[in-house]
């Protein structure tokens, strides 16, 4: 207990809307070699879920594009003294859960375990043998290369897979975020045990993690452990930045991939804001009541329920470290693809101008504002809730201050966003079909 | 809407993994959090406490899915799903989704081959606007040709989406066209194409009209609950709906099947994938004892739970034909259903290799008894997940929906873990020679 520097010993986030509450215990507290955690306990179920974060996703892939999954999907594939099968038969044998997973921006180490001591105890020790003592061995890393490959080759075949890496590939250009985080085939042939083990020490290591917990533990046991998978890690090395993205002066552009099915697959969309920006929540709800927040949104109430023109039209908004995208997807039989893409393009237009009504923007603050509870309503929910405040230096209140920010969020609010971060001259269109979808 | 095949293709779906997440699937840690009645008019109740969040998920559950489907009408019931969101006199349009969206829940409905359901989950305290409004579309929904012929173009758009685009949907749906002939699970839930291009707007609401009503449904509550004003909160809303004279739901059994079936399709520019299929009973047989269901379930664990597990350490890592496999047998189901096994290949390797590979794992379960080492890794896999499921709300009333409609009895959820822990090797060993033999076998390969 004295080596855990316990700086905030307990925040209750509390949040009451005229007629929801809903709270959450938030726990913080820094490592002796100063990794972050939050922590949640959870009482009502004997489990526990740890999630270690890292600035490791693919956008640390280097010149190797898919050097960071790979890694992760290779952490547990055997130690100095255990084989592959040996930990998978620990955690078979406990039913316990070890996963990782890795985005563009961010990669992560989850573990999930019973809290009963008989499954728990050699769970959680070879969680941490895992951490501190993992050791790639070749047959394993040949196995990996195998089966990505087989992997991506496959995605090719699969107009969804395609058009989102392609979209991807045509708004970024040579910035990292332009490579599926899952890699290309030259580049996982190129890689080898000596590139994963750099990546392992350079970027999963201490210096580079954040902590989560929500589990049925006492707050001792918590801390300890929390120590324990602190000091498991690889030591602190020197990371650089991420290289920035830059909105191009360019125009936007039409790109058409001849692809042999019945559906088109459209993207539209291009560069907008960065995580933590001011724009960020009042874009937020403009997105949500554009396209969003499903049913109810403009896109689908246009396209599915006035005119049945498809099953699913979506607008997202992926604020991320660097500059993230706006946007739009539709799938729809190939001879109708102009025809919606003209629509969205409309309807974007009039929206990007005048705005949302004042009617969709009290209904998508209610709707927000009602549906919090809905957000953490499982250990799940809220462990992933304490990653991404952890991850992204969010204030510890976020929780509590995001329900508060979008209920003042005014149209203004909202139209400048709009204006000033989505760009419709600048987007990029792009459709994957066959040649009924072209132009 | 809707995320409408529950049991559509092994990888792909959402709640695929309910095939063998069945068989991981949450009991209860005491009877006492979970009340049962039935209103007078034959709605059956189910309403179970989970206080963790003040949230609430509330479920219909219709006794009515593609299974009771006819030659020329398929996908009836996935297409009145989509219809039911139309709106009626007193909510027309989107009113519905609008309501439930501004109390901040969500909702949303899914059909399967047995049964066609619906919820919203949202803060407890809005549980009666749910209530209110899903009784009202069960008497009172309008279906207008207008809204009818919009509608069945999203079907159809579905339809590409999911299966006509997808090489493993449209083989899932050549493996359980092939390997039955007459039973009713022989057609998709979607329905095929062309029958879709003849449907009308009345056969939708003839459809409505036979089968919704109190007395072909069930109501399940979960979460931040009270029982009795729950309880009471339902009867206001449903206890005054007449029951209907359901017509009897017509089983066509399925006759003896002559041999090993094996369907070859071509889909241009796709890689190749294996998925296969072998008769396997649901616990709604009666002609067999229940623990062969359980031992089918343990055996479908060996097959593909974990790491270790004879088709993940076989075919993906020593041989190394294969980038993914799986199993999947779901006992909870009405009619006899298919104990199924999904393989992709690592692109250039053949199915017949690969083929030849599951035969001798297969062999090996009908000859050696499996170690108990093994039998326990599957249990402990299975009590561990019986903790988590509890962390979702949603999923537990899936479960109970799913058991009171296909099953007719929530017990058996209750009962689940300790059947399954006393599933012995021998048992295992039997089924295997018992289920998985060539006459009850049926194979799809793709581009093999």
């Amino acid at each position: 207990m004295n080596n855990i520097k316990k700086i905030l010993n307990l925040i209750v986030i509390m949040t009451i809307t005229n007629i929801t509450q809903a709270n959450v215990e938030v726990n913080n507290y820094q490592t002796t070699n100063g990794i972050k955690v939050l922590y949640t306990k959870s009482e009502n179920i004997p489990m526990i879920d740890i999630k270690i974060t890292f600035d490791a996703g693919s956008n640390r892939d280097g010149d190797l594009k898919g050097l960071s999954m790979i890694t992760h999907n290779l952490l547990d594939e055997g130690t100095t003294k255990m084989s592959s099968e040996d930990i998978s038969s620990v955690f078979e044998s406990t039913g316990a859960i070890f996963s990782t997973s890795v985005n563009k921006d961010q990669s992560s180490i989850s573990f999930r375990s019973l809290t009963e001591k008989k499954y728990y105890n050699p769970a959680i020790k070879m969680f941490l043998s895992i951490l501190s003592d993992s050791n790639f061995p070749q047959k394993e890393i040949n196995l990996h290369k195998q089966t990505t490959i087989s992997s991506i080759i496959e995605d090719k075949t699969d107009p969804g897979e395609l058009s989102i890496n392609t979209f991807f590939k045509e708004i970024y250009n040579n910035h990292p975020y332009a490579s599926p985080t899952i890699g290309y085939e030259e580049d996982i042939k190129k890689i080898n045990r000596k590139a994963i083990i750099e990546f392992y020490k350079n970027y999963i290591n201490a210096g580079n993690a954040s902590i989560a917990i929500v589990s049925s533990l006492k707050d001792d046991d918590v801390m300890k452990l929390s120590e324990k998978i602190s000091q498991s890690l690889n030591k602190k090395t020197k990371i650089n930045k991420t290289k920035a993205v830059t909105k191009e002066k360019t125009k936007g552009k039409y790109v058409f991939k001849k692809f042999n099915s019945q559906q088109a697959h459209i993207y539209i969309g291009g560069l907008s804001i960065k995580r933590g920006s001011k724009n960020q929540l009042p874009l937020y709800v403009g997105n949500y009541i554009f396209g969003g927040s499903g049913f109810n949104a403009r896109l689908m109430q246009e396209l599915r329920v006035k005119r049945g023109l498809t099953y699913g039209v979506y607008s997202y908004i992926y604020p991320m470290k660097e500059l993230g995208p706006f946007v739009i997807n539709i799938e729809n039989k190939a001879e109708q693809a102009q025809k919606s893409i003209e629509i969205i393009k409309e309807m974007l237009k009039d929206f990007l101008e005048k705005g949302p009504n004042d009617k969709e923007i009290n209904h998508a603050k209610e709707s927000i504002i009602n549906g919090f509870p809905l957000r953490i309503d499982s250990n799940k929910d809220i462990l992933n809730y304490l990653s991404m405040i952890n991850y992204y230096n969010l204030p510890i209140d976020y929780l509590n201050t995001f329900v508060k920010k979008i209920s003042s969020i005014s149209k203004k609010d909202i139209i400048n966003a709009l204006q000033n971060e989505i760009d419709i001259n600048k987007m990029t269109t792009l459709v994957v079909g066959n040649e009924k979808a072209k132009k | 809407m809707n995320f409408f095949l529950v049991f559509k293709s092994l990888k792909y779906n959402f709640f695929v993994k309910t095939i063998f997440l069945l068989f991981f699937i949450i009991p209860f840690a005491a009877r006492s959090e979970i009340m049962e009645r039935t209103l007078d008019n034959g709605m059956h109740i189910i309403l179970k406490k989970d206080s963790r969040a003040p949230v609430v998920t509330s479920h219909v559950w219709y006794k009515i899915g593609s299974a009771d489907e006819f030659s020329g009408k398929t996908g009836l019931s996935h297409a009145l799903e989509h219809m039911m969101f139309k709106g009626t006199k007193k909510n027309p349009g989107g009113t519905f989704s609008e309501v439930i969206s501004k109390l901040g829940g969500r909702e949303n409905a899914f059909t399967s081959k047995d049964y066609t359901a619906y919820y919203q989950t949202l803060p407890s305290e809005y549980l009666e606007d749910a209530i209110r409004l899903e009784s009202d579309r069960m008497s009172n929904l309008v279906i207008n040709k207008d809204d009818f012929n919009k509608e069945i173009e999203v079907i159809k758009e579905e339809r590409r989406l999911r299966t006509d685009d997808q090489p493993e949907g449209i083989a899932y749906e050549q493996l359980y066209a092939s390997a039955y002939n007459n039973s009713s699970y022989h057609d998709p839930i979607i329905g095929w194409m062309e029958d879709l291009n003849n449907m009308t707007e009345k056969d939708i609401s003839d459809w409505y009209n036979k089968w919704y009503a109190p007395n072909n449904a069930t109501a399940v509550i979960v979460g931040d609950i009270d029982f009795e004003n729950t309880f009471k909160l339902v009867e206001k809303y449903y206890g005054n709906k007449k029951n209907k004279n359901n017509s009897k739901r017509l089983h066509r059994a399925e006759p003896y099947q002559f041999g090993e079936k094996n369907i070859s399709i071509k889909i241009k520019d796709k890689p190749s994938y294996l998925i296969l299929g072998y008769k396997a009973p649901s616990i709604n047989n009666k002609k067999i004892d229940s623990w062969e269901c359980y031992a089918l379930s343990v055996l479908s664990g060996l097959l593909s739970s974990g790491q270790n597990s004879r088709l993940q350490k076989i075919l993906v890592r020593d041989k190394k034909l294969a980038s993914y496999a799986d199993s999947g047998y779901s006992f909870f189901a009405r009619y006899d259903s298919l104990f199924m096994i999904d393989v992709n290949p690592i692109i250039g390797k053949k199915i017949s290799t690969i083929k030849n590979e599951l035969d001798k794992i297969i062999a090996d379960l009908q000859t050696k008894l499996v170690t108990n080492k093994e039998l326990d890794r599957i249990k402990a896999q299975v009590l561990a997940y019986e903790v988590y499921q509890r962390d979702s709300i949603d999923y537990q009333a899936r479960i109970l929906g799913m058991a009171k409609t296909s099953i007719g009895d929530i017990k058996i959820i209750e009962d689940y873990t300790a059947n399954i822990n006393s599933v012995t090797a021998e048992q295992v060993r039997k089924v295997a020679k018992k289920y998985l033999i060539p006459s009850l076998k049926t194979s799809v390969s793709v581009n093999d």
